[in-house]
């Protein structure tokens, strides 16, 4: 079958100019690697991919319990996971809420100095005082300490994918992630 | 460069080999994957992260392969790393990573390529569709003046839609990873190679032809 319509008749076996039992030669090498070169520019693949799989790699490393993500205040923006950049920068605040269990998540984005994304969280838990950890591609993560009402802030994030991670200990239920947002 | 197996004399090194050839200069692609796994296990990550750069290529190919669109198989892409990294202890065959990778994104793709033709089926019924058909999966997308400019590159784009999808699949595969691991890579695509090592195998020799037909060959 050929996916895009052209059904010329295909090459006989009897046809072939090469014998396939043949070890590659040169010439061999040489088309492989002009058609991984034409291949790369005809379909590219995202200049991002490589950072965010290894970013998904990292999140999924935690082993922490991914939260669902319940409510957005925009419906087009919020939780993703494709690799698209959101539209432009933040401009207005934006509030995306998450739970897992009896843990509920709050944070809004607001636009910083410089291009840069402020994010001021408030975390509903049983035990409060826990560890709030902010995972970028390709960066070491920031952490900060939920203050006694639960509440926590990074004020100066770069615009991209994040994720942000709530250390509980073990016998509070571990920890807990949020899925892949778009800052 | 070869970082000597401490651990196989007290904790699991199941594959002395794998490990020894994953570190070699002229380690293959699936050998580097296999060592990485193993690596991965006992708690060192930064040889995965390595894969993640080679072998990302190859998935991404994969995906496209099947016809899923771009975001989506961005979005498969990154899940087969999830996967492995949830599934890392429990892979039986840490020599075959390679191609456990290669098997679950195709996987992936053809699940979303599924539920992709079960949602246009249903569309296709509803009246306020905007108009347009169904969009064609483009597994082999038509090659743009402006990205091929040389006629040799369209020449040899040409030639290559002509092969079949597995043929297309396995080639742009071989393309990208190191002659040895043709092998792990064919068997991954559904088209396993009888003998040991590169032989030139149909596709290429399919290829060539049809290259020495519209007088583009090497």
């Amino acid at each position: 079958m050929n996916l895009n319509g052209q059904d010329l008749p295909e090459i006989r076996d009897d046809e072939l100019a090469y014998l396939p039992a043949e070890p590659m030669d040169d010439a061999d090498r040489a088309v492989l690697a002009r058609l991984a070169a034409v291949g790369g520019r005809v379909d590219p693949m995202p200049a991002d991919l490589v950072e965010r799989s290894l970013f998904a790699a990292t999140l999924a490393g935690l082993e922490a319990d991914v939260m669902e993500a319940v409510h957005l205040t925009e419906p087009s923006a919020g939780s993703r996971s494709s690799t698209v950049p959101a539209d432009g920068v933040p401009t207005e605040a934006r509030t995306i809420s998450f739970t897992h269990g009896d843990l509920m998540l709050m944070i809004q984005l607001s636009a910083g100095r410089a291009g840069r994304v402020r994010v001021d969280g408030w975390i509903a838990v049983a035990t409060p005082a826990c560890l709030i950890e902010l995972h970028r591609p390709g960066a070491d993560p920031e952490t900060t300490e939920a203050d006694e009402d639960g509440r926590f802030s990074f004020p100066s994030v770069a615009p991209g994918a994040a994720s942000l991670v709530v250390r509980r200990g073990k016998a509070d239920g571990g920890a807990v992630s949020t899925p892949v947002i778009e800052l | 460069m070869t970082i000597p197996c401490i651990e196989a004399m007290t904790r699991r090194c199941d594959t002395p080999s794998v490990r020894e050839a994953g570190n070699a200069p002229d380690s293959t692609l699936g050998e580097r994957a296999a060592h990485a796994l193993l690596e991965y296990r006992e708690g060192r990550t930064e040889s995965l992260d390595a894969v993640v750069r080679e072998v990302t290529p190859l998935l991404w190919v994969t995906a496209r392969a099947q016809g899923v669109d771009r975001s989506e198989a961005a979005d498969i892409v990154q899940n087969t790393w999830v996967q492995l990294v949830r599934y890392a202890d429990r892979i039986e065959e840490p020599r075959a990573v390679l191609k456990w990778l290669l098997t679950t994104a195709r996987r992936a793709a053809w699940d979303a390529v599924r539920r992709n033709r079960a949602e246009a089926a249903r569309r296709a019924d509803l009246p306020d569709d905007d108009g347009r058909p169904a969009a064609l999966p483009d597994a082999a997308p038509q090659p743009e003046a402006q990205v091929l400019d040389k006629e040799r590159d369209r020449i040899l784009w040409t030639a290559f839609r002509e092969l079949s999808d597995r043929c297309r699949e396995l080639l742009r595969l071989v393309s990208l990873a190191d002659r040895p691991d043709y092998r792990m890579i064919s068997a991954a695509v559904g088209m396993p190679v009888g003998s040991i090592g590169a032989t030139r195998g149909r596709c290429l020799a399919k290829l060539r032809t049809e290259l020495d037909r519209m007088g583009g060959g090497a």
